[in-house]
């Protein structure tokens, strides 16, 4: 009696022993899963995200990549069309510079240098006559001259333009309210072998001068200068049209 | 309860050590099983201090736990309302733990 007695005791102390051990297992296990459960969390964000969650992610991504790469598109018609913008600007500040100076030689408003010749026309009698010289100007100008002065050995020069006058006064000339006397030299930005051939025709302006006991001597250059400007006029009544 | 401190204190510093490769079938039943172990563990704890406690108990309803709740998430993975169901549990067990913590409670603080 006292024997089995005994040997159900160390039965259910065995028991006992092996169900602590098992508690103590379980316990063990899951400490050891939720160790194992937050270490893993730390390093993957999605790892844990389920599939549903996952393509929701996904979609919200990829509507965000559309929406920014239609931004990059229109921000790159913007920029396309700003920099033909600039181009066009760019051009048209050029052509217009160049036409400002196109004007601005034609209306004497600075000065101007090119080839040319030199036109040194001496007499000691009343020649030339203004007459002579307008012949000799339209001359010129038919022969492409493009920019003119005439000057003396005084140092007074004026610049010869469209709405240039020739007068005479007493020895001297009168052109455009500045005084010049003899000996005069034309100074012309053209072609210089075609302006020499206008004036060198039998009976054009050499022939002409020389009758009437003048000298004229005429000195292609590479490049001459034409200095003297006239002030800019501004019309008052004329309105530009387009 | 020493033994089971103790046993707990062991397991969370071997899964910090032994940085443990979870294996990919197992992943969406992990953190479940996780939070169903929790609340046997504060079950165990409270019904120790009920002094009700039995190993055999703990010991099955442990593993039943941890089984149901995973199985519980397999289904609805397969259904394709895993996350509904997976949240739908850890509501369910939360409530259970919270339940235990204040029966805990009650018994230590007496309030």
């Amino acid at each position: 009696m006292s024997e089995s007695n005994e040997s159900e005791a160390a039965h259910t102390k065995r028991r006992n022993a092996i169900a602590g051990a098992l508690t103590a297992l379980m316990v063990g296990i899951s400490g050891f899963a939720l160790a194992a459960q937050l270490s893993r969390d730390e390093d993957k964000e999605f790892s844990a995200a389920r599939e549903p969650d996952l393509v929701q992610i996904l979609d919200s991504l990829d509507a965000r990549r559309e929406r920014i790469r239609a931004e990059i598109e229109d921000l790159q018609e913007r920029q396309r069309a700003l920099d033909s913008d600039t181009q066009g600007s760019e051009a048209a500040l050029e052509e217009a510079e160049k036409r400002a100076g196109d004007l601005a030689i034609l209306a004497g408003t600075v000065g101007a240098k090119g080839p040319g010749l030199s036109i040194v026309i001496e007499s000691d009698t009343k020649h030339p006559t203004p007459e002579l010289l307008v012949d000799t100007v339209a001359e010129l100008r038919g022969a492409g001259a493009e920019a003119m002065q005439i000057s003396d050995n005084n140092g007074a020069s004026a610049r010869i333009v469209t709405s240039t006058y020739f007068a005479a006064v007493g020895e001297g000339l009168d052109v455009d309210g500045i005084t010049l006397s003899g000996p005069y030299t034309l100074t012309v930005i053209g072609d210089p072998p075609t302006m020499q051939a206008a004036l060198s025709i039998p009976g054009g302006i050499v022939d002409t001068v020389r009758r009437g006991g003048s000298k004229i001597s005429i000195d292609a250059h590479d490049e001459v200068n034409v200095s003297a400007t006239r002030p800019p006029t501004h019309p008052s009544h004329a309105q530009p049209t387009d | 309860m020493l033994i089971g401190a103790l046993a707990l204190a062991a397991g969370v510093v071997l899964g910090l050590v032994w940085d443990v490769a979870v294996p990919e079938a197992m992943e969406p039943y992990l953190p479940i099983a996780v939070v169903a172990a929790l609340d046997a563990l504060f079950g165990g704890v409270r019904a120790k201090l009920d002094k009700i406690f039995d190993d055999k108990v703990f010991v099955v309803s442990f593993i039943f736990n941890v089984l149901v709740a995973a199985l519980i998430v397999f289904l609805g993975d397969k259904l394709g309302v895993g996350s509904q169901l997976s949240t739908g549990v850890v509501v369910v067990l939360g409530v259970r733990i919270f339940g235990n913590v204040a029966a805990i409670r009650r018994h230590l603080f007496k309030a």
